[in-house]
């Protein structure tokens, strides 16, 4: 039966009468509905024209300009200085830890680069260890140790 | 002083001149149907509305300047109307939300006494009633077009919809309001 009443309503949004043929296939619901949607657009006008006031409006840029200016003025300075004084307070926070890492991490890489360069450039630790390293001549010996073959 | 002119001719000769008496003259033309608009979406605050209706002299006032005619100007000002009532609404949620107990304590003060309630209960009382127990959509779109007059085609402009949800929305508001009213028993 909706389609009975959107068909009505079809005609009141186009300004015109609605045809007996679809009032009278309408059941005692819609009938009422629509009974009630036409004294509601009926009565909204003049329900609006009782609380609207019809006085003049006399618009003053000028007046506005100044008390715009005097309203906002310190609202968006201080806004503005807010946002300024968070975003340094943030690249701070985030800005020294992180220099102090890179510096930390810098100083570790050569520190370790000079390490390995110390090490690596000099070949007296090998020589060393092979002059410690005496190669005894029983290592090679088949006779059981300590038993002398003489 | 302008009434002879068309709402494009009086914008081309603000445009040109700025003259403080051409935009009042146009101003003061829809002022009504503004004044309508606004008061609806304010749900009846007359307070708010001289607010609104301040915000949407001034912006109109700035935007006049490079008005470029895509839109007929009432529907500009309608979409407007709207978009400010709206902002001022989301506005006042928010402060309402900050100061609760303030907004608590003022609106404790405006109790109406039931001699008052009793003296409202007015056939147009009960319609302004219904109409604010809508939602803000639905009563834009009845606003618009059954007190406004505006064709559903630039109804779709104002409220940024297309032509059939205009309709199909406007239908079921009606049929909302109605539904208010058979349970209110005014009518």
């Amino acid at each position: 039966m909706k389609k009975l009443l959107n068909a009505a309503q079809d005609f009141m949004d186009r300004n015109k009468e609605i045809p007996e043929s679809i009032l009278q296939k309408m059941d005692d619901d819609d009938t009422a509905s629509l009974q009630k949607m036409i004294t509601f657009k009926e009565n909204l006008k003049d329900a609006f024209d009782r609380e609207i006031s019809t006085a003049p409006i006399y618009f003053n840029p000028a007046s506005v300009r100044e008390k715009k200016t005097a309203s906002a003025g310190p609202a968006h300075f201080s806004r503005f200085y807010f946002l300024l004084s968070t975003a340094a307070v943030l690249s701070i926070a985030v800005g020294l830890p992180l220099s102090h890492s890179l510096k930390s991490r810098k100083l570790i890489r050569e520190e370790t680069r000079s390490f390995v360069t110390t090490i690596t450039d000099s070949t007296s630790w090998m020589e060393n260890t092979l002059d410690d390293t005496t190669i005894s001549p029983n290592w090679f010996s088949t006779e059981p140790l300590g038993i002398s073959s003489n | 002083m302008f009434d002879n002119l068309s709402d494009e001719a009086c914008i081309k000769r603000f445009q040109e001149t700025k003259e403080e008496a051409v935009f009042n003259c146009l101003l003061n033309r829809h002022r009504i149907a503004m004044r309508r608009m606004i008061y609806s979406i304010l749900k009846g605050s007359r307070e708010d509305m001289e607010d609104v209706e301040q915000e949407v002299s001034l912006a109109l006032y700035k935007n006049l300047a490079s008005f470029s005619f895509r839109s007929s100007y009432s529907t500009y000002l309608y979409r407007l109307c709207r978009n400010k009532a709206i902002d001022f609404i989301r506005r006042k949620e928010k402060q309402r939300k900050i100061f609760h107990k303030t907004i608590l304590f003022n609106d404790g003060k405006q109790q109406e006494t039931p001699d008052e309630i009793a003296e409202k209960k007015t056939i147009h009382d009960g319609i302004m009633e219904t109409l604010f127990q809508l939602p803000e959509g639905e009563r834009t779109l009845i606003v618009l077009k059954d007190i406004e007059q505006q064709s559903l085609s630039d109804i779709g402009e104002i409220v940024h919809m297309p032509l059939g949800t205009v309709k199909s929305r406007l239908h079921r508001a009606r049929l909302h309001a109605s539904e208010i009213l058979k349970k209110k028993e005014i009518i």
